[in-house]
């Protein structure tokens, strides 16, 4: 019974460890390909789950830190760039990404949303700044410039902006914004098909792996 | 030449870690400074602390003033012309020596209203109101409550059962 179960495990096991092998087994290649405009990996789409985190405060409002996760799904539109002279593609990339923000300052922030049926009765409900400690929500699109330095190590620019989503600490209401995204990242190749990628900017800064296909 | 040796060398694997560890940058600056968040002097002073344990004062806005605060929230104001707030659970309020205080509040909220001329509150279940020299107190209570009215010219209670206590002067009012 016991061996039954142990084979059951190993055989669900066995394949992910071939596949952590396979990802991870690739000798370093220091060797500058940049200026080779042919030597831009070849790949239809990219996914990248990633964690996040994030020294900045939420659009529109305070918080000390924020953790969280999601995905990026990068679309190869120009596999061989804008420069014809140099290794690059640039993507489209779709995400979804959820971050818990904790901590923050109060803000003084202009009333936009009033609760009562006189001016005696009156109470601000929402302020124009608004945001805060709580999930929230990110889709954002950015245009993922790429270079390619050496065979195991590239970088890339990410400029875009996110739609994002949250409900207030006190209430369940839904608030809706758009933010810009900036970010500065690179990869390391550690297979054909896959890469650590690690991405600084703002609103976040993820590590993750990116998956080609 | 000299630029693909620099490249080479900013590239080998050690790079790596600059990229995990090298992320954390400094965060923005701005906001409240002190607990009065720098009310005084300004027209209209709301003051948003979208989280638990805010403690926040507001005074001589000319206009009014006002908080947004989570749980466990302590907020005092006084010497405007309205004061309102908007709070989660546990929170503790006070609202003084001005014409028109009006507020909500979560669960186990303990809110006084001193020298006002009106109040209009709406509070959670197990809380503790107190009106004292007050024109008019007026408060529902969206479950148990104890409402105690000191000297109030009109008090005006409504409990979540539908009933509603109505008086003059000073009494104990309770809402089961």
């Amino acid at each position: 019974m016991i061996d039954q179960k142990i084979s059951q495990k190993a055989r669900v096991l066995a394949p992910l460890m071939a596949l952590v092998l396979l990802l991870f087994v690739r000798p370093a290649g220091a060797q500058l390909i940049i200026d080779d405009d042919k030597a831009v990996p070849d790949f239809t789409v990219e996914l990248e789950p990633h964690g996040v985190l994030t020294p900045f405060w939420p659009p529109r409002g305070s918080a000390d830190v924020g953790v969280g996760f999601g995905a990026l799904v990068g679309i190869n539109l120009a596999p061989r760039g804008f420069i014809p002279t140099v290794a690059d593609s640039v993507s489209l990339g779709i995400g979804l990404d959820w971050v818990k923000y904790v901590g923050g300052r109060p803000s003084v922030g202009e009333c936009v949303e009033w609760v009562g049926d006189s001016p005696d009765e009156e109470i601000c409900v929402r302020t124009r700044g608004g945001g805060g400690a709580g999930a929230y929500f990110f889709v954002p699109a950015v245009m993922q410039w790429n270079f390619y330095l050496t065979e195991d190590w590239s970088v890339f620019g990410e400029p875009g902006l996110a739609m994002y989503f949250h409900s207030g600490s006190i209430d369940q209401r839904l608030r809706v914004g758009l933010t810009p995204v900036f970010n500065l990242g690179g990869r390391f190749h550690f297979s054909e098909r896959a890469a650590l990628t690690m991405r600084v900017g703002y609103p976040y800064t993820t590590v993750g792996v990116s998956l080609y296909f | 030449m000299f630029f693909r040796k620099a490249l080479r060398r900013s590239f080998d694997d050690r790079a790596s870690l600059i990229f995990v560890f090298g992320f954390l940058v400094l965060g923005c600056g701005g906001y409240c400074r002190g607990d009065d968040c720098g009310c005084e002097g300004l027209d209209e002073c709301i003051i948003d602390c979208q989280r638990n344990g805010c403690d926040l004062e507001c005074a001589r806005s000319s206009d009014s003033c006002g908080a947004i605060c989570g749980d466990d929230c302590r907020f005092e104001c006084s010497n405007t012309r309205h004061c309102s707030s908007y709070s989660g659970d546990d929170s503790v309020i006070l609202c003084r020596n001005l014409p028109t205080c009006a507020s909500e509040c979560g669960k186990g909220c303990d809110y006084t209203a001193e020298d006002v001329s009106e109040l209009n509150l709406t509070v959670g279940d197990q809380s503790d109101v107190t009106c004292r020299r007050l024109g008019q107190c007026n408060v529902e209570c969206l479950g148990s409550c104890e409402v105690l009215a000191d000297n109030v010219g009109e008090w005006h209670v409504e409990c979540s059962d539908g009933s509603t206590h109505e008086g003059q002067g000073s009494e104990n009012i309770s809402c089961d």
